[in-house]
């Protein structure tokens, strides 16, 4: 109960921070641009395939920004505790490391969602515009957004909690690209021809990458609302069990290797 | 007789740096023990190693070797935290808080009830002399603020045990006062203070034991009084019609002269103060002043300071 509590003072400090510097500011011209950007868009196709673009646009947009959003926040979080040396006065409190990181994760988790809920909200307004009727499966795809920043944002507390920021990002960013990709991967191990058959000796490359990486697509589900097959909630839940199994994993090696570090 | 508070036994912390991993002994194998209800100084100069002890005490840091406990347990135990509280050097806060909320959030992790909280809150800024920024945020507090503010959150959990990191540096003579005296009604409410320094006199007038390291070693473990003891003691007289074949006499055992017109001033060793003034007045010398010059600690830890660096040569 006490480590909750722990817990929650630190994840409502993370949030207070962004949300005293002024990052929900960046995030509604965030939507701005997504609302202006899309009718734009649309106006240059034709009329038929207006309601394709802006689903489409809007989809993309969600979560491109939520995965800038995610590993920007992600990679500085504990870099700017030890940047302005604020980790000091928090870590010699009763409070433990593992819970340190469990509350900023959280914090951080409140901040995408704030920023999923708002962009979200903006691209239903487009929708709403361009006459496009707001259907179930768009709340579905915006939820599976949300897990897969999830993951993205546990990857990054991960490197952030033993390398520079820079680093981070990139191999945060360099895991949700080939993350996106694991499942193309796991058709090319799987097929007659192509890649791994040319190359067999890179072949336990792409078997590893497929068991190690986490498979990003199953939060895609941008050509299931295009060619209008329905997405069940069974399969919402599975996905968002999936990424929480991937964020247990991420935060506890977090925690293991933050465990070891000195604070100099 | 009462277990210590804190105990810090052969401690020592090596860290590798820079790109070739060359090896640095920051700490090399120190001991001490304070007793609860001291208020106990330590004391180095700048890179001794203090700031590194003081973090592996904190679990901020974990030692090489060695073993640090608070109140019997490691420094990671939560009770013993619960029991702490700590002022690090050059306190940096979140400058986006209030005091009062960087207050509210810390109290939050020593599970304070919400109207006890608030109570403590009040109190403690007001004891600190920021009753007046409450409002503002650390943003625009200045250094001296910041080290109050400071002081205010190693406070919030009413700790047995208050350790402070350089608490005096960057205060004006004012806030080192008004410091002072926080740390004087500390020990009046019956905790434990552990501090450092570099600022001797601070320590002098403030502590009932130290601890001195330098370069990472300890110099001397013990009471401030007993410190002090292994000062010179000197007596400085001065004096006029003083004979030559005295004035020869005392250059001859060690004493130092200075003449000033007609007027001498001699500086002897204490213990043989007694015997050359009875001489003085037996000559017919006319005494202007007999003054007692005790050795400080600064003077002290520079001659202690610049010993080890001769053995070091």
């Amino acid at each position: 109960m006490n480590s909750l509590i722990r817990i929650l003072a630190v994840a409502s400090n993370t949030f207070r921070e962004s949300a005293r510097q002024r990052a929900f500011i960046g995030l509604l011209l965030g939507a701005l641009i997504l609302v202006f950007s899309s009718l734009l868009v649309s106006e240059l196709v034709v009329y038929d395939q207006q309601r394709r673009v802006v689903q489409d646009f809007g989809l993309f947009f969600i979560s491109f920004a939520g995965v800038v959003i995610a590993v920007i926040v992600g990679v500085l979080l504990v870099y700017k505790e030890l940047e302005r040396k604020t980790i000091y006065s928090l870590l010699s409190k009763p409070l433990f490391r593992y819970e340190f990181l469990l509350g900023k994760y959280i914090g951080m988790l409140l901040v995408l969602l704030i920023g999923t809920v708002v962009l979200s909200g903006a691209w239903f307004l487009v929708l709403f515009v361009r006459d496009v009727p707001v259907r179930l499966v768009f709340l579905k795809a915006v939820l599976l957004i949300f897990g897969e920043l999830s993951i993205v944002s546990a990857v990054a507390i991960l490197f952030s909690s033993f390398s520079t920021p820079v680093l981070s990002g990139i191999f945060t960013f360099g895991i949700f690209v080939v993350g996106r990709q694991v499942y193309f991967i796991d058709e090319l191990l799987t097929a007659s021809k192509g890649l791994f058959v040319t190359a067999p000796q890179i072949r336990p490359l792409g078997e590893a990458v497929t068991r190690i990486f986490p498979d990003l697509s199953l939060f895609d589900v941008a050509r299931e609302i295009l060619l209008e097959v329905e997405v069940s909630w069974l399969y919402v839940a599975q996905s968002l069990a999936y990424a929480l199994c991937y964020v247990v994993i991420l935060i506890a090696l977090a925690t293991l290797v933050f465990q070891r570090r000195d604070f100099v | 007789m009462t277990s210590p508070v804190l105990k810090v036994e052969e401690l020592k912390k090596t860290f590798k740096v820079g790109f070739a991993r060359k090896v640095v002994d920051a700490v090399r194998g120190i001991s001490f023990a304070v007793e609860p209800g001291e208020i106990f100084g330590f004391l180095g100069p700048n890179g001794a190693g203090k700031t590194t002890t003081i973090k592996t005490v904190m679990d901020l840091i974990r030692p090489t070797s060695g073993r640090v406990s608070l109140f019997g347990k490691p420094p990671g135990d939560m009770d013993a935290r619960l029991r702490v509280g700590y002022l690090p050097e050059q306190p940096y806060f979140y400058d986006y808080l209030k005091p009062s909320e960087l207050l509210e959030f810390f109290g939050k992790l020593y599970g304070i009830d919400s109207a006890e909280r608030k109570r403590r809150i009040d109190r403690l800024l007001d004891r600190v002399g920021l009753g007046h920024a409450k409002d503002r945020t650390l943003r625009r507090f200045s250094k001296g603020m910041l080290q109050r503010a400071g002081l205010a959150q190693a406070l919030i959990g009413n700790p047995d045990l208050v350790i402070l990191d350089e608490p005096l540096s960057g205060l004006d003579p004012i806030g080192r006062k008004e410091l002072k005296d926080v740390i004087s009604n500390l020990r009046t409410e019956g905790k434990t203070v552990f501090f450092s320094s570099h600022i001797l006199a601070d320590i002098e007038l403030l502590c009932d034991k130290i601890v001195i390291i330098d370069k990472g070693k300890l110099r001397f473990f013990g009471s401030t009084r007993d410190f002090l003891k292994t000062g010179r003691s000197e007596v400085e007289i001065v004096a006029a019609g003083v004979p030559e074949e005295l004035l020869a006499r005392v250059t001859s055992e060690g004493g130092a002269v200075d003449r000033f017109g007609n007027r001498t001033k001699i500086v002897v060793a204490g213990e043989r103060s007694h015997e050359l003034v009875k001489a003085l007045l037996a000559a017919g010398a006319d005494l202007d002043a007999v003054v007692p010059r005790t050795e400080g600690l600064e003077e002290l830890f520079v001659r202690m300071a610049g010993k080890s660096e001769e053995a070091a040569r």
